[in-house]
């Protein structure tokens, strides 16, 4: 069975879309200025909780993150916690995985907040408590797939041939792992998320407002 | 850029570097066969035994061997494969009969010798490549990633360095876990975080101000230092791409086949052999070739 | 010709009530040296930043009137036109690198504006010699001090070879030695190289008297244009003017002969010498008696004799040794606080200043020696109480700042106690600021509530960590008023600001590699040692030369 060589080739090409987008899209120096900010922060974020396996902030910043700012930023913010908090804990193959694992959990934040959130600088974020447990719900649920991403490195590493029991253990034996890092995505959700939201909210508006107001002035 | 080392290999342009290396990596799928797989490892802890790093080898094994320790067990006991059985377990739902066989065994050992090319691999990845460089490179192509990147990496030290202050400010104003339990670490923890947020946001917006003020972004940007590629890199570079090449082309002539299921065969030790050192002389020879220079 | 000609400017930030700058009209001739000064909040920032067109292209905001650059219109002019034209450094070294290497750093403006390679190779060669950075280039930036890196931002922003130069406090996050070095350079261009320098800066006694204008900015409006002897002969009339006055010649125009207000200590002891009552004795003293504020804050540290000095010491460090293995800090270090001590901690960067008052405060252990609390040996269980004896205010006023609001701040550090946190924001002046975010707060207000939130545990033992910081004038000489009412038995301040610590102190440490050097009043200390004089000591030290 070769669906980890095929997952391989979607991630890797969502990946390079993103990238692609990133560079492509309207990316002014406030952007990559706070992008760069806040993919350090998570890394740091992780390197502190070091010491509490498998439980750290980094999925939640990232997921803030891209719900705030959007899926590029999200995205490219988990790009870098990835590739920075490596340098510290271990560069490797595992690299390419967190950068992809830790990209697509804070595109899908930016996803998230365009299907629940109204639009427009002026909007309160996570108002309601329905979409706080939805957010934290789905940084739970990022705890898993991110376990899931990254287990897809070890079957790699054996060429493919890997029986389903096989597959499915692997990921039972994590599953504790998994839910370590889950449930500590969830707490971490629901009790920071509208603080942390607040806070970037500060920040983004004052982006956006600035641009726009920059835009209204151009004839 | 972070691990302070000087490997010769740093001065050599770091897409050459990392393409030898991938190319190392690739290889490891081109074939199943243990006596390969555990020269080619053998070559490659030769090689870095050579450019003295396996210091920092127990802290990279140290996360991949847990996974491939599972896997060494759980894969044989779950698969059936093999006819060879050593141990017959019970039947459980979903999965099957658990057993081991000694086919299955024998290929979960390739796994790890394979598992263990990868982790060396990327030892040498962080160690033999000019990061920098290598990120210089692209800027031409992806300036804005680029220009991220090496904000973060600026960013790093510095956010560290906020980090333990604000820990030492709340330590003087007596704000401590209230205790020693998980639960209690982790809301303290969460609470250095804040201020931490707001003074890198704030930065964030100087760091802005800082790169228009400079003149990113006000257009068509040139690289200084474009790091050039040298003749003898060429050359090496072709070599390096000899080496798939060369592997294809013996493969072709049904070298290297090794068979694990339903049971062991290995169609031609002496002919493998010789693949091998045929092997092992065009895996030197993009290392001779471009550290002569060095060397010289 | 000129440089900038301004035509009526008004700015207005983004939501914002009121315009920033406010019908700005005036001209800046090539060549011209610059000072803007102001208080934090009266636009002076702002102006700068109108100056290269950062706002409104960057901060957005609506802007009226006409700025003329080179007689062309700002607005007319491309971003990379004024990026090469104008080169803009600001106040924090820290956010201004962005590149990990130094020399990348010096190449990145100029890959900016697609100079062609072999052009920036040239060009990096001119600035390193010319800064002296030819060792650096290869460095890290990361690894840099402060002061390295202003120089370094310096650098980089002039291998465009920019037409003019805006500095937005410049100094404000170095220590005088660097800060004097960055001003140095500055002052080179322009003498020299004949570069257009519009600066803001709070130092004033280094920069004043090299200013060929000044711009007194309040609330958004230009007050005064004008030449430093002009405006130091209007500030006569204007009281608030004089915060803006280099040391010297506030006092000068404090005891009195103002005819010709000095703006060095050259010229007023030029001037003062025959005037001035003949010193008494050895003793550096300024002797007539104070009536104006600055006098009286200068000659506060001679009211205060040392009666309590037989007394118990507050805290008592007894042979300390503390720092790395390798490195010690500090080595065998006895000093003692007293009750009723307002001490400056003086000593250059790296001395240990900052690891003496952690080791007070209990951050930093003790590799050997021993403290003493009111002569009890002070043991590892003292310091779970320990911020309700000793207060430390660090540097950075923002890593004291948990929560959305200034009220919710203070009810946190003052343990839900409302009537104490009530005390706390009407004597700190913070009462109209509860409802705001400390983040939206001013540095002065910032630090008030950052030393609000230390005071919340009622300490009878403050330190401070450099509270001067990014102060201007008007604010350190609030802080001064703020630290005497303080109800605390002792203070220690450590800072680089010579100025403050005489008019601050009553006690005056020298610490020199992780030894105290000089330990005694004021008056003393500063006798002794020409480096760490202020600039009216150095003139009645002349001046008892002159009479003797």
């Amino acid at each position: 069975m070769n669906i980890a060589a095929l997952l391989l080739a979607v991630l890797l090409l969502l990946f390079f879309l993103l990238l692609f987008l990133y560079e492509k899209g309207r990316t002014d120096e406030r952007l990559i200025a706070v992008t760069a900010t806040l993919g350090t922060l998570a890394a740091v974020g992780r390197i502190l909780f070091a010491p509490i396996p498998n439980v750290q902030p980094t999925t939640f910043l990232v997921m803030i993150s891209g719900y705030v700012f959007g899926m590029r930023t999200g995205f490219l913010a988990g790009v870098t916690a990835a590739l920075f908090s490596n340098f510290y804990l271990g560069q490797g193959p595992w690299t390419l995985w967190q950068m992809i694992a830790w990209g697509l959990s804070g595109a899908s934040a930016g996803v998230l907040r365009v299907l629940i959130e109204a639009k427009g600088p002026g909007t309160v974020l996570l108002a309601t408590r329905s979409k706080r447990w939805l957010f934290a719900i789905v940084c739970l649920l990022w705890g898993y797939l991110f376990g899931w991403i990254m287990n897809l490195w070890v079957f790699l590493s054996q060429g493919g041939s890997v029986t389903w029991g096989a597959f499915l253990a692997v990921y039972i034996r994590g599953f504790a792992f998994d839910t370590a890092h889950a449930v500590g995505n969830f707490l971490f959700a629901f009790l920071l998320a509208p603080g942390f939201a607040k806070t970037l909210s500060r920040y983004h508006r004052k982006l956006l407002i600035a641009r726009l107001s920059v835009e209204e002035e151009k004839p | 850029m972070i691990a302070p080392t000087d490997s010769r290999w740093r001065k050599i342009h770091p897409v050459v570097v990392c393409l030898l290396l991938l190319v190392h990596g690739a290889l490891v799928f081109f074939w199943e066969n243990p006596l390969l797989i555990g020269g080619q490892l053998l070559f490659l802890i030769l090689w870095a035994k050579r450019e003295r790093i396996f210091v920092d080898l127990p802290s990279y094994f140290r996360y991949g061997w847990w996974i491939a320790l599972v896997f060494l067990l759980i894969n044989p006991l779950c698969a059936s494969n093999g006819v060879t059985f050593l141990w017959k377990g019970p039947i459980t739902p979903l999965i099957g009969r658990l057993d081991l066989t000694a086919e299955e065994l024998g290929y979960a050992g390739m796994s790890m010798l394979r598992l263990s090319i990868l982790v060396l691999l990327s030892v040498m990845y962080q160690r033999f490549i000019d990061h920098d460089r290598l990120m210089l490179t692209f800027s031409a192509w992806m300036p804005r990633f680029v220009l991220t990147a090496v904000l973060a990496i600026r960013l790093f030290p510095f956010l560290e360095q906020e980090m333990a202050r604000i820990q030492e400010t709340m330590r003087l104003r007596g704000i401590l876990p209230k205790s020693d339990a998980w639960r209690d670490r982790l809301v303290h923890r969460l609470f250095l975080f804040r201020p931490l947020l707001l003074s890198a946001l704030e930065g964030a917006w100087l760091t802005a101000e800082t790169l228009y003020v400079r003149g990113f972004g006000s257009g068509p940007r040139t690289v200084y230092k474009r790091s050039r590629i040298t003749g003898d890199e060429i050359m090496g570079l072709l070599l390096v791409l000899f080496i798939p090449v060369f592997a294809g082309f013996a493969l072709g002539f049904d070298f290297g086949r090794f068979q694990f299921y339903p049971r062991m065969m290995w169609h031609d030790p002496v002919g493998d052999l010789l693949f091998l050192a045929g092997l092992s002389v065009v895996w030197i020879l993009p290392l001779y070739w471009l550290l002569r220079r060095q060397t010289q | 010709m000129k440089m900038f000609a301004c035509k009526g400017l008004t700015y207005q930030y983004p939501e914002s009530a009121h315009p920033a700058v406010a019908d700005v009209t005036l001209e800046i001739e090539a060549g011209e040296f610059v000072l803007v000064l102001g208080g934090s909040g009266s636009g002076k920032s702002t102006f700068l930043r109108a100056l290269n067109g950062l706002v409104p292209r960057f901060y957005g905001g609506s802007i009226a009137g006409e700025i003329r650059f080179q007689g062309k219109a700002l607005s007319a002019l491309s971003h990379r036109e004024i990026v090469a034209a104008i080169g803009f450094v600001q106040q924090d070294p820290e956010r201004q690198l962005v590149m990990e290497s130094v020399e990348r750093e010096l190449a990145f403006g100029l890959e900016n504006v697609a100079m062609p390679p072999d052009q920036i190779k040239s060009r990096l060669a001119e600035v390193s010699h010319l800064f002296g950075l030819g060792a650096f280039l290869s460095k890290q930036t990361s690894t840099l001090s402060g002061g390295e890196k202003q120089r370094v931002a310096l650098a980089s922003v002039l291998a465009l070879h920019p037409q003019a130069l805006l500095l937005d406090e410049p100094t404000s996050q170095l220590d005088p030695v660097h800060a004097e070095e960055l001003l140095h350079a500055v002052r080179r261009l322009n003498e020299e190289w004949g570069m257009t320098v519009i600066m803001s800066e709070h130092r004033l006694d280094r920069c004043f008297h090299l200013a060929d204008r000044i711009l007194l900015f309040q609330e958004g409006k230009v007050v005064f244009n004008g030449s430093p002897r002009q405006f130091a002969a209007r500030a006569r009339d204007h009281a608030a003017w004089q915060l803006f006055l280099p040391p010297v010649s506030r006092y000068a125009l404090v005891h009195g002969d103002t005819a010709k207000v000095p703006l060095t200590v050259k010229e007023a002891r030029a001037q003062l010498c025959g005037s001035l009552p003949p010193a008494v004795g050895s003793r550096v003293q300024p002797v007539p008696p104070a009536k104006g504020r600055m006098l009286e804050q200068f000659t506060s540290f001679f009211r205060k004799a040392k009666a309590e000095k037989e007394s118990e010491p507050l805290l008592r460090l007894q042979g300390g040794h503390a720092g790395y293995e390798n490195n010690m800090v500090l080595t065998d270090i006895s000093y003692a606080i007293y009750p009723g001590d307002q001490i400056a901690l003086l000593g250059e960067n790296g001395a240990g200043k900052s690891t003496l008052a952690k080791v007070c405060a209990g951050a930093v252990p003790l590799r050997k020696g021993s403290l003493y609390w009111q002569g009890e040996k002070v043991e590892e269980r003292f310091w779970e109480g320990g911020s309700s004896r000793v207060g430390y205010l660090s540097q950075n006023p923002n890593d004291y700042f948990l929560h959305d609001t200034v009220e919710e701040e203070l009810s946190f550090a003052a343990k839900g106690n409302a009537a104490w946190q009530e005390e706390l924001l009407e004597s700190l002046h913070l009462g109209r600021y509860r409802h705001r975010h400390p983040h939206d707060l001013s540095g002065g207000e910032r630090q008030r509530l950052a030393l609000a939130i230390v005071l919340a545990t009622r300490p009878q033992l403050l330190l401070l960590d450099e509270p001067t910081r990014g102060l201007d004038q008007g604010e350190k000489e609030g802080l001064i008023r703020l630290l005497r009412a303080l109800p605390v038995q002792a203070t220690l301040v450590i800072t680089h600001d010579v100025e403050f610590a005489a008019a601050y102190a009553n006690r005056v440490s020298i610490l020199y590699r992780g030894e105290i050097v000089a330990d005694d009043r004021p008056e003393a200390v500063f006798a002794q040692s020409f480096y760490y004089m202020p600039q009216v000591c150095k003139l009645l030290r002349n001046h008892h030369g002159c009479s003797s």
